[in-house]
C-alpha cells in the first residue's frame, strides 16, 4: 500500500486544460509534470475569461464576500490594443515619405554645444541699450561717456538699428572684460519716485546657461 | 518570495508580447486589486478605473519585473502607488475625496476592510447580487460532499492542495481535480445568470 507522499510525488499525469486552468487559479501548477501555461493558454479567450469570472465569484460567495461582476480585463485589453495600434501608427507615419521632417529649428541643441559661447559671451560682454531721454530746452545733460564709468564702451550711439527719435537717444553700451554696469545702470527703480528718466535693457546669460534672456531695468534720476 | 512559477511564465510571454498572457494575469488578479483600490476611494466608478489605470501602468513597467518577487507584489505597490498619486492630485484640485482609509497611517494592514461596493450598488445591481450569491450557495450544497468539502477548505479555510489532500487522504491529483469539478458544476449553473 503506497504512502501518502508517494501518491503525491506521481501526480495524475493527465490534466484537462480548464483542470489546470483552475489549478493555476490556486496557484497550485507549480509541480505539474509539464507547464500548465502551455495548457490553459490553448483556452480560447472568452471561455478563460468566463471560467475564472465564475471562480472568483464562487470564492466571494463562499468568504462572505460582495460579489463584483464587473471585468476590468476587457477594458485593459482594449486600451493596450488602442495603444498598440496608435504605435503603430506613429511608427508607420515617421516612416512616411509625405510626412514633414521634424524642423530642426525646433531641434533642442545640447547644452554642452551652447556653452563654449555663452561663456564667452558672459564673460566678454553684458549689452545694455539704454534709451537715453534728452530733457526738453537743451543738452545739458552729462554725456554718457561722462555718466559711464571707465569700463564702459559707448559703442552704438551710431547704430543704424538705434535711431534718435523726438527726445530720445539710442545708445548702445557694452561693458569691458573685467569691467562693471556703471552705477546709474545699476540703479533700482524701487528706490527713485516714477519717473523715469532712463530706461535700460539688459541681455544676459540665464542662470543655467541655456539661453540668453532679456530683462528690463528702469533707471530714475532726481533732477538737480 | 519568489513569482510562482507559472506567473513568471506567464509574465515572460507577455513580456515578449503575448497579450494572451498578460490577459490572464488580469483575470486572476483584477478583483484582488479592486478591493485593494477600494480602500482608498468609496467610489466603486473611481476604484474601478484605478484598478484599469494600474494595470495599464503595470503592463507598460513589465519590462522592470524582474521576478526577484511575486508578481502580485510588484502589482500590489504598483496598484497603491497609483490610488495615491490620484488622491494626491485630487487634493491638489481641490476635490474633496472621501476615503476608506484611516487617520494616514501608511500601512495597508490598517486599512479597513473595503464595504464601498455595497454602500453604492443600486436596488437592483443588490438585488441581482444577492440573486446570484444564493444560486452559488445553492449549488455548492447540491455538490457530492467529496467536491464539496474540497473546494470549501480550498476558498474558505485557505489550504493549499497538499493541505487538502492530507486532510481528505486523497492523492494531490485528485484535490486537484475535485476542485475543478466543483467549480465547472457550479459555474454551469450560474451562467445564465452572468451572461448579459
Amino acid at each position: 500500500m503506497t504512502t501518502q507522499h508517494q501518491q503525491n510525488a506521481h501526480p495524475v499525469p493527465s490534466m484537462s486544460a480548464e483542470e489546470a486552468l483552475s489549478a493555476w487559479w490556486d496557484d497550485e501548477c507549480a509541480h505539474q509534470p509539464m507547464p500548465c501555461v502551455d495548457r490553459f493558454l490553448a483556452i480560447a479567450t472568452g471561455d478563460a475569461r468566463q471560467s475564472l469570472r465564475s471562480y472568483s465569484l464562487i470564492g466571494a460567495a463562499l468568504r462572505r464576500e460582495p460579489l463584483d461582476t464587473r471585468d476590468i480585463s476587457l477594458l485593459v485589453s482594449a486600451r493596450l490594443a488602442q495603444d498598440s495600434a496608435e504605435a503603430d501608427g506613429l511608427a508607420q507615419a515617421t516612416r512616411s515619405p509625405h510626412v514633414l521632417a521634424f524642423p530642426q529649428s525646433r531641434v533642442r541643441r545640447s547644452i554642452n554645444a551652447w556653452r563654449g559661447g555663452i561663456a564667452a559671451s558672459f564673460v566678454a560682454a553684458l549689452v545694455g541699450i539704454g534709451v537715453w531721454m534728452m530733457p526738453p530746452g537743451g543738452t545739458d545733460a552729462p554725456s554718457l561717456q561722462a555718466m559711464s564709468g571707465a569700463n564702459v564702451l559707448q559703442t552704438a550711439s551710431n547704430s543704424p538699428s538705434l535711431t534718435a527719435t523726438n527726445g530720445l537717444m539710442p545708445v548702445a553700451v557694452q561693458v569691458l572684460p573685467g569691467g562693471a554696469l556703471p552705477a546709474w545702470a545699476q540703479a533700482s527703480g524701487r528706490r527713485a519716485p516714477m519717473n523715469p528718466y532712463l530706461m535700460t535693457h539688459f541681455e544676459s546669460a540665464s542662470p543655467d546657461l541655456s539661453e540668453v534672456m532679456p530683462s528690463l531695468r528702469m533707471i530714475n534720476f532726481h533732477p538737480e | 518570495m519568489a513569482t510562482e512559477p507559472t506567473d513568471q511564465e506567464l509574465v515572460l510571454r507577455a513580456q515578449q508580447g503575448d497579450r494572451r498572457a498578460f490577459d490572464l494575469l488580469v483575470l486572476k488578479y483584477q478583483h484582488r486589486v479592486l478591493r485593494l483600490v477600494g480602500r482608498f476611494v468609496r467610489d466603486p466608478d473611481q476604484a474601478f478605473d484605478l484598478a484599469q489605470e494600474a494595470f495599464i501602468k503595470a503592463y507598460r513597467a513589465l519590462g522592470n519585473f524582474r521576478g526577484e518577487s511575486a508578481f502580485y507584489t510588484w502589482l500590489y505597490r504598483i496598484a497603491v502607488n497609483t490610488a495615491k498619486n490620484q488622491l494626491a492630485a485630487h487634493a491638489r484640485e481641490g476635490y474633496s475625496v472621501s476615503l476608506n482609509s484611516g487617520g494616514g497611517d501608511e500601512s495597508d494592514e490598517a486599512l479597513p476592510e473595503p464595504e464601498a461596493l455595497r454602500d453604492y450598488a443600486s436596488p437592483e445591481d443588490m438585488a441581482a447580487s444577492n440573486e446570484l450569491a444564493a444560486e452559488i450557495h445553492a449549488a455548492i450544497t447540491a455538490l457530492p460532499e467529496d467536491l464539496r468539502t474540497a473546494l470549501t477548505l480550498r476558498e474558505m479555510e485557505g489550504l493549499s492542495y497538499e493541505e487538502i489532500a492530507v486532510v481528505m487522504n486523497c492523492p494531490i491529483g485528485t484535490v486537484r481535480s475535485r476542485i475543478f469539478r466543483a467549480r465547472e458544476s457550479v459555474e454551469e449553473r450560474i451562467r445564465p445568470l452572468l451572461n448579459d
